[in-house]
């Protein structure tokens, strides 16, 4: 955490002269931004202008972006990097909150310890025994499951989170919990780039602005 | 925000299979159906023959027992190839685990593993009531020539089931498109396995047929393996 001052304003993600076409249809033409440690981006633009694309394209799920986009670093940007889904949470269903967010962890090479685990769930407004380690997640509400991915996004611990519509299911209290848990992963020196239509998330982050589908 | 322990690349790719292999298990264990299917699979079919053929010449014994088991277990093993990524399709499971650190060859090896273990299991249960049904003795579980023809059987088919899995992953019918592959695919493995179990049980002994249908066994088992790790982790990419 000491060392976060260093990072401050560092690109950690350039994107250059992307474009991309989906069905011959083009989509957006020559986006150039650069992502720094400390900055939010949002991803702005009407339904269909191509955001969650944008995203995509921006960690590799779907590809023809490789000479447009570059990771600041030498190591796997995987390592450094998390995503949340628009549309999914990227949990097992036959399996408890605390199985899910040990495997992740596990996969990342970081502790699973289980009061850490309890300690993250239960500020997340998961808790109790039954909940956190009984209950599949397939039980779980929408939103419960979208404060689970978020969990596991702060105990990942990363610098670079790319974010697509991640209040998705979320009611007002967890939308200020996330939006403070954003904020302070930014001041430490953190990135993110965000898609959102809710603006209770940007209150007081300034990001910068990508917008697409003007032209 | 802190960086993954330092740590060995082969050090991190083994913790990496080890991590997806117990996964996998427990997701297993989690809904034990999973486990079961494959086994009452096995089970049926086995029950099924020994009613549809009732009587045997007792020279035609050993082959019927390796056909029956042989089959009972192909058909088996294919339902549990062809979920073999069963866990992964749902909430985009796969797409997070394609952003998390780790190569694809340590999970196209952590999915054959996987399958491994659920095939020796189902193969075991299958000789178990095989030997029963057809009235032979139980030795033959505990016989070095049998269990290394099944392992290098099992080897082979799970290449080959893990492979196409990979490989048919993302298509639209892979319901269709698995079984397809897989049928005439497996055909050479059976073929080998098949002689060369019938070629043991009937003589006992080390012969030159037996060995040549062994190596093309091995040979098989070589290839469909190279496959998967090579071809089944580039198609995951």
């Amino acid at each position: 955490m000491e060392n976060f001052a260093r990072y401050t304003y560092v690109t950690m993600l350039r994107v250059k002269n992307l474009t991309f076409a989906f069905k011959n249809r083009p989509l957006f033409q020559n986006i150039s931004f650069d992502v720094k440690a400390g900055q939010l981006t949002r991803l702005a633009g009407s339904n269909g202008s191509g955001k969650s694309t944008l995203l995509g394209l921006i960690t590799g799920l779907i590809s023809g972006a490789e000479d447009a986009v570059s990771y600041n670093g030498d190591t796997d940007f995987r390592e450094w990097t998390s995503w949340i889904a628009p549309d999914a949470n990227g949990l097992i269903p036959t399996m408890s909150a605390t199985a899910n967010l040990s495997f992740w962890l596990e996969l990342r090479g970081l502790s699973s310890d289980i009061t850490k685990l309890r300690e993250t769930l239960t500020t997340w407004g998961l808790t109790g025994d039954w909940v956190q380690s009984s209950l599949p997640v397939a039980r779980f509400s929408t939103g419960m499951k979208r404060r689970l991915a978020l969990a596991r996004l702060l105990l990942e611990d990363t610098k670079l989170w790319l974010l697509d519509e991640p209040l998705f299911g979320l009611d007002d209290a967890a939308c200020q919990q996330f939006r403070d848990a954003l904020k302070k992963h930014l001041s430490q020196g953190g990135a993110g780039i965000v898609v959102t239509h809710d603006d209770r998330l940007l209150e007081g982050l300034n990001p910068q602005t990508i917008y697409l589908g003007a032209q | 925000m802190t960086s993954p322990p330092n740590q060995p690349k082969s050090r991190a790719w083994t913790n990496h299979v080890s991590t997806l292999v117990s996964h996998s298990l427990r997701v297993d264990l989690s809904s034990k159906e999973r486990l079961i299917t494959p086994v009452f699979f096995a089970a049926i079919v086995l029950l099924l023959f020994s009613f549809a053929i009732p009587e045997q010449d007792p020279t035609m014994r050993s082959r019927m027992i390796v056909a029956q088991s042989l089959l009972a277990v192909f058909f088996a093993l294919q339902i549990a190839f062809s979920r073999a990524f069963e866990s992964e399709r749902v909430d985009r499971v796969f797409d997070h685990i394609r952003l998390s650190p780790i190569a694809s060859s340590a999970f196209i090896v952590a999915k054959l593993i996987h399958v491994l273990l659920i095939g020796a299991g189902t193969m075991f249960c299958a000789g178990v009531l095989a030997i029963i049904l057809q009235g032979q003795d139980p030795s033959l579980l505990m016989d070095p020539v049998v269990i290394g023809a099944s392992i290098l059987t099992l080897l082979g088919l799970s290449g080959l089931g893990v492979l196409l899995a990979a490989v048919t992953l993302r298509a639209e019918g892979h319901q269709i498109i698995f079984p397809l592959l897989y049928f005439p695919l497996s055909v050479p493995v059976l073929l080998c396995a098949s002689e060369s179990l019938v070629q043991w049980l009937e003589t006992h002994q080390w012969n030159d047929t037996m060995r040549g249908w062994s190596i093309m066994l091995i040979a098989f088992d070589a290839i469909y393996l190279t496959l998967t790790i090579m071809l089944g982790a580039e198609s995951l990419e």
